[in-house]
């Protein structure tokens, strides 16, 4: 998976929880620190996984996580939260702060 | 604290929360963003139905997030929720209506030019009004049952359920045309016949609560992996968690859900009638059925066979097929008869005709037969496109009713669904060419009486014929017997079979004039006379309903496009330029003389009811305020007046309270509320006492949807697809879905990043009989059948693993056609097209 230059100036990030079987957990977890910009949080016996995919664009952050549910050993993938927002607004925002 | 670790601290706070992982440093900064406004509304994409929390700034979207407070998703969304945000912003989204003009005029051959709403609707206008002199003229005199109509509309289970209110009632009382249908024909209708046939009431008698009480799962032609993932999550915890459970996954290949699979059978297309016939002789000889539930709650029924597979009538299979004219035609039987029936579909015959080992075929019986097992079957398109699909919905009921495993906690069978609201809209407000809202039907003078009276219409006014179902519309705007046709949310030319020979040569026919509205430039767009660009999901107020009879709201979030208007809108405004006295005849008027001179509008909708509620501002319990568009348009409570109308009929109707919704405030109180609602409380499980309060006194069991309470089992064959590989055409095709596009693409295309990462659609095919044909993945290969062909990359190594023998492609790519090569066979009893099997070829490209 190689993920295109990020060149926005933008906030790009993905909470994720995966579902992995519970004694495959080590191997999917090496497979899954490949992605670019993923991070694991916290592991449940049950071999759930809090997961945060970012990057410096929307499109970006969907690719990995689109390459996240994709892989081998991944039973499942849910989307939690997502939030993208430009630098550029946040500048609006400072700048008109009271 | 940095914004990025803001955010961030955020999204691992809302993913822990839903694991039920405690991370001990983010307990520190759930401080919630002040400047974004947090609303729910249910999930654009599928029929699972999941609430998804909207974060709104400065009138554009910019978060979403899994609802915790959603009892069908508890805080989790699919990888497709994340694309949610994206869909309405698009780069080439239509912000103006355009017609195909030459030399300044509407030219049927001219170029898509842009004009105002006023001209696009003088247009329409001019076109309509000239369909609907003809059918007058051709009317006259004419019963309600005997009348013809030109007029035609093709919707949506993406419709909200006001729009799709609103769209049948303009057809079918305003333009007395029952030739109306929602492209949920081509996903549900097999699923709807067959609830009919044997519950008569359509719909799942169980709810999502039965993923946490299940001891056994079995997916008949579902990916529920890649197609409703939260519930394949909620499925997978009920796997790991649970003690001894099972699943088993069925398909014509190989895919996603068989990574879960204690039980993997890969069957050959069509042999699910014969496997299922083997179950239920499995349970009577291993003396399985539960003698107590039958004798109370089933009758038997032998149906007719030989019924022809829904071709155009001049078809060689057509006329060669027996009873192709009285499909859905049945006898009683006794179980004696039905016991013998079955007992010819034993393990080797089953084996013979599936493919499928006979420890697995036994295996899969015994999780039915086991009493102590509680079973849930799922299904989806698998067995709804399928030639003998409204077949294998019954059959898959009779192996539950045999078993008596329907109805309670963990036992029963349910179709899910492909559209969010496929349920809610299409099959509920009756948007199909023979129903009326609440399982009523335009046969049944009764019920159209009783419609008519709650619409304050004259005794007479909705035709008495079904009308045209989604494959006869093509085929009649090829024969040039419907000439105005209005196509909303969705996309047939790409998704209607057999694109060559019927659809487009039908959009096409100079006598016919062709609107499609959609927020984007879709293949069925570009093949229209005149495009109206729509607003989408929450960029107006809506509701939808998902496959476990929730009914959800939503509030409008933003603005559409400035020149962007809903298709709730673009319906009610359209109704304003006709008077009653250019869709009826003067004895219709007569019987209701205060009508006379009033226009459409004012009939329908500015009749008493639609236009009860007065303008308001809408607002939240957090004292959030929100637009809503269409109230301001045209002055008073649209959605709410449509709505309060529409559950007038479902607690008042002749059928009684079994389809009864509760008061339009609730819903934008609940996280959705499952109907039947009696006494404000929801109903979870139908037909059994102490779940189902309207079980008849003296029930255990009541199937109320037939007036004796029973259900029918019924007794039908194995029989073989109309076409099947041969020596010139050597393979099977089957067609489907991928996760990453949801339906046709339509919408998920438009976001790049999804359209990366499929980019282009693909043929799934055994690495042996690649090789045959001396292909390699990644190679173009050409799919032919006797129909059309296209080109696709050949890939052999993909996450969906054909057996030797067939091919599967999927089915989004606006640029690889696949419906070019399907045919456009159907069940004969739904009318829904099987696109899951057809024979082909394959050679390089």
């Amino acid at each position: 998976m190689t993920a295109t230059k990020d060149t926005s100036d933008t906030i790009s990030i993905c909470g994720v929880m995966a579902q992995v079987l519970p004694d495959k957990v080590d191997e999917v977890k090496a497979r899954m620190l490949q992605i670019a910009g993923l991070e694991i949080h916290g592991i449940g016996e049950d071999g759930k996984m809090v997961i945060t995919v970012e990057s410096n664009s929307y499109k970006d952050t969907g690719e990995r996580i689109s390459a996240l549910q994709k892989l081998k050993g991944v039973i499942s993938a849910s989307m939690i939260y997502q939030h993208t927002e430009t630098l550029e607004e946040q500048a609006l925002e400072t700048n008109t702060a009271p | 604290m940095k914004r990025r670790d803001f955010i961030k601290t955020n999204a691992v706070a809302a993913v822990a929360t839903a694991a039920g992982i405690s991370i001990p440093w983010v307990k520190t900064a759930e401080a919630k963003d002040t400047k974004i406004r947090w609303d729910k509304a249910p999930c654009r994409f599928c029929g699972t139905g999941c609430s998804v929390l909207v974060g709104t700034k400065d009138g554009r979207i910019v978060a979403t997030q899994g609802d915790p407070d959603a009892p069908v998703n508890r805080g989790l969304n699919c990888i497709k929720g994340y694309f949610l945000s994206k869909i309405m912003y698009g780069k080439d989204r239509l912000t103006t209506p355009l017609l195909r003009k030459k030399n300044g005029k509407y030219d049927k051959e001219g170029d898509f030019t842009p004009v105002s709403w006023d001209e696009a609707f003088d247009i329409m206008e001019e076109k309509w009004k000239a369909a609907l002199k003809k059918d007058m003229a051709s009317n006259k005199g004419k019963k309600p049952e005997e009348m013809t109509s030109t007029v035609g509309m093709f919707g949506s289970g993406q419709w909200t359920i006001f729009e799709g209110y609103a769209a049948s009632k303009l057809m079918k009382a305003g333009f007395r045309s029952n030739h109306i249908d929602p492209n949920a024909r081509h996903c549900m209708a097999s699923a709807v016949a067959g609830f009919i046939r044997t519950f008569g009431s359509d719909e799942p008698m169980g709810c999502y609560d039965d993923l946490e009480n299940a001891d056994a799962f079995v997916l008949w032609g579902s990916n529920m992996a890649e197609m409703h993932p939260i519930l394949w999550t909620r499925l997978t915890d009920r796997r790991l968690t649970g003690k001894d459970v099972k699943v088993a996954v069925l398909s014509t290949y190989e895919h996603r859900s068989f990574d879960l699979a204690d039980l993997p059978i890969v069957f050959n297309p069509q042999s699910d009638l014969a496997m299922l016939n083997y179950i239920a002789n499995y349970i009577i000889q291993n003396d399985a059925v539960n003698e107590d539930f039958v004798k109370k709650h089933v009758k038997f029924r032998r149906g007719v066979t030989d019924i022809g597979y829904g071709l155009r009538p001049d078809h060689p299979l057509e006329k060669a097929a027996k009873n192709a004219k009285k499909a859905k035609a049945s006898e009683p039987m006794s179980f004696e008869e039905y016991k013998e029936y079955v007992s010819e579909y034993t393990l080797d015959k089953a084996h013979e005709i599936s493919g499928v080992p006979k420890e697995s075929l036994e295996e899969l019986a015994k999780l039915y037969a086991d009493p102590k097992r509680k079973v849930v079957s799922y299904w989806t398109m698998g067995f709804n496109q399928h030639t003998r699909g409204s077949w294998a919905n019954n059959l898959m009921y009779n192996v539950h009713l045999l078993t008596g495993k329907i109805s309670e906690p963990g036992n029963g069978p349910f179709s899910l669904t492909g559209q969010p609201s496929a349920c809610g809209t299409a099959r509920e407000v009756g948007t199909f060419s023979h129903r009326l809202p609440a399982d009523l039907v335009v046969k049944k003078k009764k019920h159209r009486d009783f419609v008519e009276k709650v619409w304050r219409l004259p005794e007479g006014t909705i035709p008495g014929k079904p009308g045209y179902h989604a494959v006869l519309q093509n085929r009649m705007l090829k024969d040039g017997k419907l000439n105005v046709y209005w196509v909303q949310c969705n996309n047939n030319m790409q998704a209607a079979a057999n694109l060559n020979e019927e659809t487009y040569p039908g959009y096409r026919n100079p006598e016919n004039f062709i609107v499609v509205s959609d927020p984007y430039p879709t293949v069925t767009a570009m093949a229209a006379d005149l495009i109206l660009p729509t607003a989408m999901w929450t960029e107006k107020e809506g509701a939808y309903g998902n496959a476990e009879r929730r009914t959800q709201f939503w509030r409008q979030q933003v603005k559409a496009p400035e020149g962007a208007r809903s298709d709730l809108w673009q319906l009610v405004e359209f109704s304003k330029r006709f008077k009653v006295e250019d869709a009826w005849p003067a004895e219709l008027i007569a019987k209701q003389p205060e009508l006379a001179g009033k226009t459409l509008f004012e009939v329908l909708y500015k009749n008493g009811n639609v236009d009860k509620y007065p303008k308001q501002q809408v607002k939240d319990d957090r004292g959030n305020s929100y637009s809503n568009d269409e109230m301001d348009a045209f002055g008073f409570y649209l959605q709410k007046g449509l709505f309060e109308e529409y559950r007038d009929i479902t607690i008042n109707s002749p059928k009684g309270k079994v389809h009864a919704l509760a008061e339009f405030d609730a819903y934008h109180k609940a996280r959705g509320i499952r109907w039947p609602v009696i006494d404000g409380k929801e109903t979870l499980w139908r037909y059994r006492k102490g779940y189902d309060p309207q079980v008849r006194e003296g029930k255990e069991v009541d199937f109320y949807g037939h007036k004796d309470g029973t259900a029918n089992i019924f007794a039908l064959p194995y029989e073989q697809p109309p076409e099947m590989p041969d020596k010139d055409y050597d393979m099977w095709l089957c067609t489907g879905r991928v996760l990453e596009h949801w339906h046709s693409g339509s919408m998920t295309r438009r976001v790049p990043e999804l359209y990366r990462a499929v980019p282009d659609a693909v043929v799934f095919m055994h690495p042996d009989d690649a090789k045959k044909r001396g292909l390699q993945r990644g190679m173009a290969a050409k799919i032919i059948s006797r129909r059309g062909e296209i080109i696709a990359n050949v890939e052999t190594r993909g996450r969906n693993k054909p057996p030797v023998g067939l091919v599967f492609v999927p089915w989004f790519d606006a640029s690889r056609l696949i419906n070019k090569v399907t045919l456009d066979a159907t069940c004969p009893i739904s009318k829904e097209t099987d696109y899951k099997k057809c024979a082909i070829k394959i050679v390089k490209a």
